[in-house]
């Protein structure tokens, strides 16, 4: 069953389309990963998938409802959450804090105007759970903008397994990490996709393969091809579209 | 002597974080090089810190024997290098032709409209309409077309290929070629393999930041396997 | 006589005349500021203080050495458009790689500086100007009577706005202009000097606002307060027309003028607030006005103060020794000084909660402590309303009218946001100037203080005082926690990265608008006090000086800091005590002291002790803990203390 699914979906910018007539589909448990040359789109259809973008033509789906007149946080709440390009933690707030807000979206605590969420033992010590697994014990109380570029890749990807979600969007994972982080990275992001479905869109290779189970080509705004890695890598027109085409 | 650009030790930060770790590479008179390098290596930021468009570098960058580590990017410029930036920077708010001729001269080399209007004829057509009503080829054309009215004689041209149907693709490769026949020296960024092959002299692969291997034109086929996985293709 | 709709039709058109006259105006200065804006995504707060240079400028050149009007029509856009450009190079781009807000807040600075010297050295009375003798005198025009200067003005306003537009539109510069709006740092890299052509289109800006006080000197009252009320004014039309946008700018201003003449005519006390009016109506259909494209100005990150190593004991002793010291205080100072300083300091706390950690700096926030302070005043006058019935009645109206501009104006932020407060401000300010039951210019005076709870009675100083003192460390508290609270994380968070946390599923807009109604609610809160310590709700309550001083008072004291502006409203409540006798300059003071914090210490008298504190904190600790430093001093950026 497609958990999140694009019928048709297009996006113009001053009549240029970024993303054309798209169709696409995530199916239940799978970690499926979007590749293509850069300024495939690829970012515009997630961005169109979470509603950070309204499309100009065609529908989102999830799980069978249409969701295309939603905006992101209702998306969000629905469990379909997103990390970012560019890493995108809360500087000012302590990897603590960048934990407890996401957990404090799933608790009834949100529109407490007084009183502090440490208070609450459940809060507290699902947080501890996650700083733990995500090796993050000594750097709790450390303010985000502190960390390393590595270190906040990998709280985002805390901060957005703390949500729960049902649905997992990952833009770029391991752009700009080194090889020990992204081995690590895509370690968590297995562990993660237990019982979730994972949408990741990356550049590099080895990591698609290592993680994804389906593939899909986009090029130019529009999906060249879908399938398994082995078979996605083999088809000449995707060779062609990363190598650019001449010979 | 000879060289047009050299740069050593080159160092950039994007507020607390430092994107570059020592870049050194040059470039001849007359030549044509790549960066090859996955995203987020710091090609662009390579080109950028060249530009003065960095808030913090350091290093050294002699352009014609000239330290330009200190300038400012409109004195840069005022020197004779022309950037081309990957987003392209095509104004929307102007005509083709008030982007064509927005860059002002900067030296008296500068090509006419009309001669460049002769190397990208579907231009012309489109003089009257606004920069964002373009396709991706054309407002690629349209950034390559506007840095040669300056006079500038250094191109720094930051993936033009990018996210360009091949047709397009062959159209502004040879449209280097005879950039590079007229004598223009030139430094690309590219992820396109078969675009750097079939231009570049010489190609510098480049990795977090740091320059890790250089690979000259006729070494290509033979390195083709580890250029492939130096991008991770 | 010839009527139409019920109206005599040389009425009719007189108020049409006068309108587009008025229109004229608009147009020409919200030019100015939205070329401004393009270049340098401020809103030029200066513009009316450039613009009252040109007339009062004017009248001098006239008054001092006989200049007249047609060389006062050349020089004095010249002399103006020099000091802009000035101001400009020596203080504007000092702040120009910051937050846009911190431009705007110099502009405004400035803007006090320039109105007050020219108080001091005019007076504040109109100062008369002649028509010039080839424009005396008029037409008929059968249906009307065109005085012929009037008709020079709309004149040469029509061929300014289209000489304007066309050298923006279809020049070579004009070209370059639009190009640095969009992206500055690649015109740089073309080899465009960017820095110099925004500072000689602020000069052209402040020539073009010369020129229409030159051109409004012979008709409109020439005085040093001219341009602050026309401002407000203009900045309305320039959100009705969409920020930035040039044909925004000369189609509602004209628009608006004509509006404005037509409603003097068919309803007339409504002329003056319904540009605001408009204002409201548009932004509910178009909230980026009427040929705008955004309503967000790219801001960037400021990062709040904060103590390292703050633990709850500090917090509360810092606390107790506040409350104790204002226990103590009447003995050694003046209690009415003391509350009158509570009350703005509880104001300034409000303020702080959406400057500080909503990140929305309001200008017009007088428009809740002045409404709450009105309703208050009257039912306790007019209805015999307890105080403490009274207090709620005044901090409910504050709240309501919260969500209504709230609502209006959260979906914006930066400049834009800043410029819709005020004008809504502005609107409140008319609204309370000619309705019946707010006493005009005199205000509701004499209000009687009443018996709380019909237990204490707050005609005794002492009660009085410890009532207040509750009132204003009970709205600390509260504060205090809301900054702790979940809610305050979120809030913290939305500042931060807006999209990330939209990404988590909050909805951040709903956020903003409870943080706004719950800064009114406690603007109110400190309206309705006022009202019982000074006993007077009067029209400088709603007031945009109001608005600007609590601004200052944040500022000063360290926006973004818990503690900043109680210190912030007790610095300016006593120079206000100690320099009233300095009469204007007061306001170059208040505009001096912008301008120093701003450039100087914008993190204000707490936010810079607090960062001294933590810089030696964190030394003695890096001294003390070798490598592992810097993770364990990691600044925590809680935002207390």
């Amino acid at each position: 069953m497609s958990v999140l699914e694009a019928r048709d979906v297009s996006i113009a910018f001053n009549g240029f389309y970024a993303v054309r007539n798209v169709d696409f589909a995530l199916h239940e448990g799978t970690i499926h990963a979007v590749i293509g040359p850069n300024g495939a789109g690829k970012t515009t259809l997630f961005n169109l998938l979470t509603k950070f973008l309204q499309p100009t033509g065609g529908s989102v789906y999830y799980r069978g409802q249409d969701i295309t007149g939603e905006g992101p946080a209702a998306i969000a709440r629905r469990g379909v959450v997103r990390s970012f390009q560019i890493s995108a933690v809360f500087q000012g707030l302590t990897v603590r804090e960048n934990i407890e807000l996401a957990l404090l979206r799933r608790s009834n605590l949100q529109w407490r105007l007084v009183g502090h969420a440490r208070r609450n033992t459940d809060l507290v010590r699902r947080a501890d759970e996650i700083l733990a697994q995500f090796g993050f014990d000594r750097e709790a109380d450390t303010a985000a903008a502190n960390l390393s570029y590595g270190r906040k890749r990998v709280l985002e990807l805390a901060t957005t397994i703390a949500m729960d979600p049902d649905v997992l969007l990952l833009d770029e994972p391991m752009a700009g990490l080194g090889r020990e982080d992204i081995d690590r990275v895509a370690e968590l992001i297995l562990e993660a996709a237990q019982g979730r479905t994972v949408l990741l869109v990356e550049h590099n290779m080895q990591v698609v393969s290592r993680l994804a189970e389906r593939i899909t080509v986009m090029v130019r705004g529009e999906v060249l091809t879908e399938g398994s890695y082995d078979e996605v890598s083999k088809r000449p027109e995707v060779i062609a579209a990363y190598t650019g085409g001449g010979h | 002597m000879g060289d047009v650009l050299r740069v050593r030790a080159l160092e950039a930060w994007y507020g607390e974080s430092k994107v570059l770790h020592g870049m050194g590479f040059r470039l001849a008179e007359g030549e044509v090089v790549t960066l090859l390098g996955r995203n987020g290596a710091g090609k662009t930021t390579t080109l950028k810190s060249i530009m003065g468009l960095m808030e913090r570098r350091a290093g050294s960058i002699l352009y014609r024997g000239e330290e330009l580590i200190a300038a400012r990017s409109v004195g840069i410029a005022r020197r004779g290098i022309a950037y081309c930036p990957e987003e392209r920077g095509i104004f929307a708010s102007l005509s083709v032709q008030e982007n064509l001729e927005l860059p002002p001269r900067v030296a008296p080399s500068g090509m006419a409209t009309h001669e460049i209007l002769e190397l990208f004829p579907n231009l012309r057509e489109r003089l009257g309409s606004f920069g964002t009503r373009l396709s991706g080829g054309e407002q690629q054309m349209l950034a390559l077309a506007r840095i040669l009215r300056t006079g500038a004689r250094l191109l720094l041209l930051d993936e033009p290929t990018e996210g360009l149907a091949p047709i397009i693709i062959k159209q502004i490769r040879n449209t280097i070629s005879r950039l590079k026949a007229l004598g223009f020296t030139i430094l690309l960024v590219e992820q396109n393999v078969a675009f750097a092959r079939a231009l570049a002299d010489r190609n510098y692969i480049v990795e977090t930041g740091l320059i890790v291997d250089e690979i000259a034109a006729g070494e290509f086929e033979r390195r083709l396997g580890s250029i492939q996985g130096y991008l991770g293709i | 006589m010839t009527t139409i709709f019920g109206i005599p039709a040389a009425l009719l058109f007189g108020q049409l005349l006068l309108g587009l006259i008025n229109g004229a105006f608009y147009a020409t200065l919200s030019l100015g500021l939205a070329v401004i804006f393009g270049m340098m995504n401020i809103a030029n707060f200066a513009h009316g203080a450039l613009y009252m240079m040109g007339a009062v400028g004017a009248w001098f050149l006239l008054d001092a050495f006989g200049v007249g009007y047609w060389t006062s029509l050349f020089l004095c856009p010249l002399l103006v458009g020099i000091v802009g450009i000035l101001l400009e190079r020596l203080i504007l781009r000092r702040v120009s790689h910051l937050d846009h807000l911190y431009g705007m807040l110099l502009t405004f600075g400035l803007a006090l500086i320039i109105q007050g010297l020219f108080r001091f050295a005019f007076g504040s009375s109109g100062l008369p100007y002649a028509i010039p003798e080839a424009l005396s005198g008029g037409t008929n025009l059968g249906f009307m009577f065109l005085p012929h200067y009037r008709g020079w003005v709309i004149l040469v306003a029509l061929v300014i706005c289209f000489a304007t537009w066309y050298a923006i539109e279809k020049t070579r510069l004009g070209a370059y202009l639009r190009a640095a709006t969009e992206n500055p740092a690649l015109v740089q890299a073309f080899g465009i000097n960017v820095p110099a052509m925004i500072m000689f289109t602020y000069g052209a800006g402040a020539a073009l606002a010369a020129f229409a006080g030159v051109l409004a000197a012979p008709i409109l009252q020439v005085s040093p307060t001219m341009g602050a009320d026309l401002l407000i004014v203009i900045f309305a039309v320039v959100v009705i027309g969409g920020l930035g946008s040039i044909k925004g700018a000369i189609v509602a201003g004209f628009s608006a003028g004509i509006l404005e003449g037509l409603t003097k005519a068919f309803y007339p006390e409504a002329s003056t607030t319904v540009v605001f009016v408009l204002m409201a109506l548009v932004l509910l259909i178009w909230p980026a006005g009427l040929f705008g494209s955004k309503t967000q100005s790219a801001s960037t990150s400021v990062v709040l103060p904060a103590l390292a190593n703050e633990t709850s004991l500090m917090r509360w002793a810092l606390f107790a020794a506040m409350a104790l010291s204002l226990a103590v205080a009447p003995v050694f100072v003046y209690p009415a000084f003391l509350m009158k300083a509570m009350t703005y300091a509880l104001f300034a706390c409000a303020f702080n909660l959406m400057a500080g950690y909503g990140r929305l700096v309001s200008f017009g926030h007088a428009m809740f402590i002045g409404t709450a302070g009105y309703v208050t005043a009257y039912v306790i006058k007019g209805w015999g309303f307890p105080p403490e019935l009274a207090i709620l009645a005044g901090t409910a109206s504050a709240s309501l009218l919260g969500l209504v501009a709230g609502w209006l104006s959260t979906r914006s932020s930066g400049v834009y946001f800043a410029m819709i407060s005020l004008a809504l401000a502005q609107m409140i300010y008319f609204v309370a100037l000619q309705a019946p039951f707010t006493g005009g210019e005199d205000g509701i005076q004499s209000v009687p203080r009443g018996v709380l709870f019909g237990l204490f009675d707050l005609s005794d100083p002492a009660v009085l005082y410890v009532f207040v003192l509750l009132v204003f460390l009970g709205g600390f508290l509260f504060i205090a926690a809301l900054v702790r609270s979940p809610f305050g994380q979120i809030l913290k968070a939305i500042r931060e990265h807006e999209p990330r946390a939209r990404s988590l599923g909050f909805s951040t807009e709903h956020y903003k608008l409870a943080v706004f109604v719950i800064s009114a609610t406690l603007s109110g809160l400190a309206g309705s006090m006022k009202v019982l310590v000074t006993q007077i709700a009067s029209l400088t309550d709603v007031h945009w000086l109001m608005s600007g001083e609590v601004i200052l008072m944040t500022f000063l004291g360290g926006v973004g800091t818990l503690y900043g502006p109680v210190v912030g409203a007790f610095v300016v409540v006593a120079m206000q005590n100690y320099l009233a006798a300095l009469g204007a300059w007061v306001s170059v003071i208040h505009g001096a002291i912008f301008v120093v914090c701003i450039l100087a210490f914008r993190r204000g008298i707490v936010g810079e002790l607090i960062s001294y504190v933590s810089a030696r904190q964190a030394r003695s600790v890096a001294a003390g803990t070798r490598a592992d430093a810097p993770d364990v001093v990691a600044r925590r950026l809680k935002a207390g203390a």
